[in-house]
């Protein structure tokens, strides 16, 4: 049995290796394309396309549409799927060997810290200009590609309507003690607390972090478990992004005891985040990027996103999913996107609140 | 415990199963105090079960078990007695040598006292299997030879009455092996204390054996001393077992007992037995009529013959003349023969 | 083996004078530090408590159903911690289904089991990594042993403790120290349980990328633990030297439990319910409830394949690497082994995203044409894991009887011949309990997996990481319930070849 097993292993091994190996080559010869900046190797032109992305946002979401996009544009897309922070981790340590054209990430923050090191390339001017001016970077590094509001999910069963906060402020109101929910090493939590100090000063978020430790909120390691938490009765609240709810009430059901509230007239409370795409400076398949980045922005594209992943749409004219508030009735604050990413004092406030450890 | 008993070891229609496997089926047997006894059979015999049982490895399905004149098995929960209640000295196979601890710690393991009434008991017995200088190593710094003295010495240090052996001399090789055995004995008749072998040779079972039992498939076939089972067998299996045999059809009539080497003494009375059993060295072979040379060997001490009866039977036997291979000689038992039942 | 570590040096040392150095004497620190240290031992204390009446229970007794709980004791394994704690807080949680199941009897609200308690729940999943190793040593002492401690007059609790323990010691330091530094290391459990552990607090200086500096000099941090771990293995190993075990002859079982076998089945039970059933039926609950509802599972024919195939290729390739230090242990320069043994437990110790994060540095500077490939991610495998087959090696290795290798040298054989033949086959069942737990563990694994794999790659890992993220329950189940299938498989054969 033994010699069996390694007879299949040094099999596998021979398999794997050689596959390994060819789809490199694959990739190398495919990025020799006459569109890359250098052409210094004087290959013959390779007929197919190829584009290579690190997507932050997750295959499941996302899959769908690079896989259109393969089929209308003809280019050959690679992937490689992760967190946001570590893709641009990896990213920061390729440097500018990295065989990466387009880096695709969850959130602006991300982005920045990639931006800041000078690895990103300045879009396309006419791709910027289909996106409101608050839902991409100033400096053309990146843009924004769909929206998530900021909402307060809450237990159906257990909270009436009525009883609900108008804004974020008045969740360190004593009565909410012990029954709130967050998700403080969530990126999209930071950036609202980020917005937070952009748009009510840092006093004033210090003020409501530290009423919120105060009220000894339940801490969750990302979204999902949070809302499934409210659901579940651990929590009434929670404060999450608006489009998890739709995902779970798939999951278990529409009877889920849980609804979204989303915040009026308020400024950080209805922060709506983005997830950005930016092409690297080292891109070798610059216009495949473009070409991609165009797609992206396109009505297919942010219908995609609005009917598939519930998300807001960022151009006009495509109208999110159903039962969503639109943009202009949630009135989102205008931050700039740029001052968020630099996340820096954010997590230094959190830290100094005990919010985050 | 005032009185010595008699018996060592009692068997009383002792059954071990395995599942449905009955490894041991209904053996009685008494084993004499201070006597070294021998179970001996092929493997699969039953004989390291019985071995096991009587140490308490094994529970009985079946029957009594006394050791030292104290029911130690009785095949019930209750009347069970565990192996470390028992005082049995065990020497294994692969003697099972404790890795972890020296070979001084080894032997001294079973004895009770402080550590060091322990260790001096434990130094006596270094001394008397000469081992002097191998306190401190650890077994797997032995050779085997020393191994099964350790092994030995472990066994008998705690002084039980009675010692099981099982197969302890198998890994060693011939020359070792009769000198370890002469020594084992000495040291377990100096000890007065009974002894259980279990073997597969007859050879070594009738070297060291005072008494000895024949199992077969998990039954006794016959108990008795190492003479009458060599020229007194009750079964072909027990003959065949003890040492090279011919057999002989067997006629009786009006107790005059006649074969192909004509008529012949018997050692019991047949009972309806069907063939005798015929030992090399039980026949004579001169000059003369009634068989043919068809093979010879020389043993130094005598020439093994294979011979053909003018019956067409086969026989074997030893002679110190020398025959030549295809000579017509004359054959005779020189003494009684053992009646077996065919079969 | 050290790359992850130089790779911090070098960071470090560069960031010597930047405040980030401060996180070294943070007060945060030394509690978070305090934090994981008790967290781990409590769980490696606990896995070895669990796993050594476990081991005996199914090797040495007649306990109904024992070749079964030898496979399904140690499935907990397959079940990755970014799923063990989804289910624990689902049977758990304050309102999970104990809470449920208790209401009738008026118990609205069970105590929170996030932070510590939920920490060391969702941990204990990973107790198989006590109970292989235990099992492969329990598997190699000689039964006789027992029955002659008992022969000699000793109590089978007495004999148990005398004879057994010691020579299952070099397996129970192993469990330990494989235990605890998983549990030093792995944030899966406790990022879900928000438990403050040292590792959290990288987890979390790691995801907001601006404190990548930090986490820096607090990985180091986690280098040193590591090496306490190792010293607390040797400490517990024992000083003594090579005991070798015969091949043993006769198979265990031994013991006969009588009355005690229901009490020891449903232990076993229990462990088993507890450990595979409540993972099986929590992810079964996503399955059909999320099939009722409409919900698609997709197709994982690839996944699959390339789990399979990656995960049996680099287990291969790491027993192989492993076998070389062991060897060396045994036969030859024990300083060298002893300097890489060092070295790989560092490696092991370091949380995922370092050792990643320090190969994609490398690679792509000294080992372009490597990088984004199946054999470089297999390298990072090794550099992960290899610890995990290394402990059970050397004790199987050592446990061995220098006189086989010697009698093979004696028969005119050639060193490596006399391992090829004798050595490494007679420990036949360390090299496969060492196969074992690196399979289980790479086919889990996640960050190096996500970071250092080809374009286009997925395993059955990163599609259950990717769903559970994004709660797509239903379609994470299936590739959860894979995965437990292939250490069903790969378990049931392990042991058949252990027996063999």
């Amino acid at each position: 049995m033994r010699t069996l097993a390694q007879t299949l292993a040094l099999s596998l091994l021979a398999v794997v290796l050689t596959t390994g190996c060819e789809k490199k080559e694959q990739v190398e010869e495919k990025n020799n394309l006459p569109e890359a900046v250098e052409t210094a190797k004087e290959e013959p032109k390779v007929e197919a396309k190829t584009l290579t992305i690190y997507s932050g946002r997750s295959e499941k979401l996302v899959a769908p549409l690079i896989e259109n996009f393969k089929k209308a544009s003809g280019i050959e897309v690679n992937v490689k799927y992760g967190k946001s922070g570590e893709l641009a981790g990896t990213l920061l340590e390729e440097g500018d060997k990295s065989p990466a054209d387009i880096f695709w990430a969850q959130d602006a923050g991300t982005l920045g810290v990639v931006a800041q090191k000078g690895m990103l390339a300045k879009l396309d001017d006419a791709a910027l200009n289909k996106v409101p001016e608050n839902f991409r970077a100033a400096d053309g590094l990146w843009v924004g590609t769909s929206g998530r509001s900021r909402v307060l999910v809450y237990n159906t069963k257990n909270v009436k309507v009525e009883d609900l906060p108008k804004g974020v402020m008045e969740l360190t109101d004593a009565k909410w003690k012990g029954k709130v929910g967050w998700a403080p090493t969530n990126a999209s939590f930071q950036s609202f607390v980020a917005a937070m100090i952009e748009l009510e000063g840092e006093e004033a978020t210090k003020k409501w972090l530290e009423g919120m430790v105060a009220n000894e909120p339940k801490v969750y390691p990302k979204n999902t478990p949070a809302v499934a938490a409210t659901g579940a009765g651990e929590v009434d609240v929670a404060l999450v992004n608006h489009y998890y709810l739709f995902r779970i009430k798939k999951e278990k059901g529409d009877d889920f005891p849980a609804a979204n509230h989303f915040f009026k007239n308020e400024k950080a409370g209805q922060l709506v985040n983005v997830s950005g795409l930016s092409t690297l400076k080292s891109a070798k398949n610059a216009e495949s990027a473009k070409a991609f980045v165009e797609y992206v922005l396109s009505e297919d594209g942010q219908k995609y996103f609005a009917q598939e992943t519930y998300e807001y749409p960022v151009i006009s004219g495509v109208k999110p999913y159903e039962s969503l508030p639109a943009l202009e009735e949630i009135k989102p604050p205008k931050v700039d996107f740029a001052k968020l990413a630099n996340l820096e004092a954010t997590i230094k406030l959190l830290r100094e609140t005990k919010a985050l450890k | 415990m005032s009185e010595t008993p008699k018996y060592a070891v009692k068997g009383d229609s002792v059954t071990v199963q395995f599942g449905d496997v009955k490894a041991v089926n209904r053996a009685s047997f008494l084993i004499e105090a201070g006597s070294v006894h021998v179970l001996l059979g092929r493997s699969g015999s039953g004989k390291t079960t019985l071995l096991r049982a009587i140490a308490g490895f094994e529970p009985l399905a079946n029957g009594k078990l006394e050791t030292g004149g104290r029911i130690v098995d009785d095949n019930t929960k209750a009347g069970w007695v565990p192996p470390e209640q028992r005082k049995i000295g065990f020497v294994f196979q692969d003697y099972a040598l404790f890795p972890h601890l020296s070979v001084l710690e080894n032997i001294a393991f079973g004895v009770s006292g402080t550590k060091d009434e322990r260790h001096a008991v434990a130094r006596k017995w270094l001394d008397r299997i000469r081992l002097p200088d191998h306190g401190a190593r650890k077994p797997g710094q032995l050779s085997g030879g020393e191994q099964q003295r350790v092994a030995l010495a472990r066994a008998l240090a705690p002084e039980p009455s009675l010692v099981l052996l099982d197969e302890p001399f198998s890994n060693l090789d011939a020359h070792l092996r009769r000198n370890v055995r002469d020594e084992t004995i000495a040291l377990i008749r100096e000890q007065n204390a009974t002894a259980i072998f279990v073997t597969h040779d007859a050879e070594e079972a009738f070297s060291v054996a005072d008494t000895i039992t024949v199992l077969h498939h998990g039954e006794v076939q016959q108990i008795g001393t190492p003479a009458e089972l060599y020229l007194e067998p009750l079964t072909i299996h027990v003959a065949r077992l003890c040492g090279p045999a011919s057999f002989l059809d067997l006629t009786v009539v009006d107790g005059l007992a006649t074969c192909a080497l004509g008529e012949v003494e018997l050692v019991r009375d047949p009972e309806g037995a069907t063939q005798v059993m015929v030992r090399p060295e039980q026949v004579d072979v001169v000059e003369g009529e009634g068989a043919k040379v068809t093979g010879k060997r020389f043993l130094g001490a005598v020439f093994e013959l294979d011979l053909e009866l003018n019956s067409g039977d086969t026989i074997q036997a030893r002679t110190p003349s020398n025959f030549k291979v295809g000579q017509p000689v004359g054959v005779r038992a020189n003494g009684p023969l053992a009646p077996l039942t065919a079969g | 083996m050290l790359l992850p570590f130089l790779w911090l040096l070098f960071y470090a040392i560069q960031l010597f004078d930047t405040d980030a150095s401060g996180a070294l004497f943070a007060s945060a620190t030394g509690e978070a530090l305090l934090n994981g240290l008790v967290l781990s031992v409590a769980v490696a204390v606990f896995s070895v408590a669990l796993a050594l009446p476990l081991a005996w229970l199914t090797h040495a007794t007649d306990m109904p159903g024992r070749k079964f709980f030898r496979v399904a004791l140690n499935l907990p394994l397959a079940v990755p911690s970014y799923v063990s704690g989804f289910v624990v807080v689902a049977a758990l949680g304050p309102t999970g289904w104990l809470q449920q199941a208790l209401e009738p009897f008026g118990v609205e609200r069970l105590p929170e089991i996030y932070g510590f308690n939920g920490a060391f729940v969702a941990l204990l999943f990973s107790f198989p990594y006590a109970l292989i190793p235990l099992q492969a040593a329990l598997n190699r002492v000689d039964p006789r042993i027992w029955e002659a401690s008992r022969s000699l007059g000793l109590k089978p609790g007495q004999a148990f403790w005398r004879v057994i323990f010691p020579n299952v010691r070099g397996a129970i330091a192993a469990g330990f120290l494989l235990v605890g530094l998983y549990a030093m290391s792995d944030f899966g459990a406790v990022s879900l349980m928000h438990f403050d552990s040292l590792s959290y607090v990288i987890y979390v200086r790691y995801q907001s990328l601006f404190d990548k500096d930090e986490a820096i000099f607090l990985a180091l941090v986690l280098a040193v633990v590591a090496l306490a771990f190792l010293a607390a293995y040797r400490w517990i190993r024992g000083a003594g030297g090579s005991t070798h075990v015969q091949a043993s002859a006769r198979e265990w079982p031994t013991i006969k439990l009588g009355t005690y076998r229901w009490p020891a089945v449903v232990f076993c039970s229990l462990v088993t319910l507890l450990g595979v059933g409540l993972p099986i039926f929590t992810v079964g609950l996503w399955l059909f409830r999320g099939l009722a509802l409409g919900n698609t599972v997709g197709d994982l024919g690839a996944e699959t394949w390339t789990t399979l195939s990656v995960g049996i290729m680099a287990a291969f390739v790491t027993v192989f690497v492993a076998l070389i230090p062991a060897l060396l242990t045994r036969f030859g320069s024990a300083r060298v082994s002893k300097t890489v043994h060092v070295a790989s437990h560092v490696g092991y110790a370091l949380p995922g995203i370092v050792v990643a994060l320090s190969l994609v540095f490398f690679a792509i500077r000294y080992a372009g044409p490597f990088y984004q490939t199946t054999a470089l991610l297999i390298f990072a495998y090794v550099v992960r894991f290899l610890p995990l087959a290394l402990g059970v090696l050397d004790d199987a290795l050592e446990s061995q009887n220098s006189r086989l290798y010697d009698a093979c040298r004696g028969m005119g054989r050639s060193p490596v011949k006399a391992w090829a033949t004798v050595v490494i086959p007679c420990a036949a069942s360390g090299i496969a309990a060492g196969w074992l737990i690196v399979f289980m563990s790479v086919v889990k694994e996640l960050p190096a997996t996500l970071l250092l794999s080809p374009l286009n790659f997925s395993t059955l890992a990163t599609r259950i990481w990717m769903l559970t993220e994004e709660a797509f329950f239903t379609a994470a189940a299936p590739p959860v319930l894979v995965l437990i299938l292939f250490a069903s498989v790969a378990l049931a054969f392990g042991t058949r070849s252990e027996s063999a």
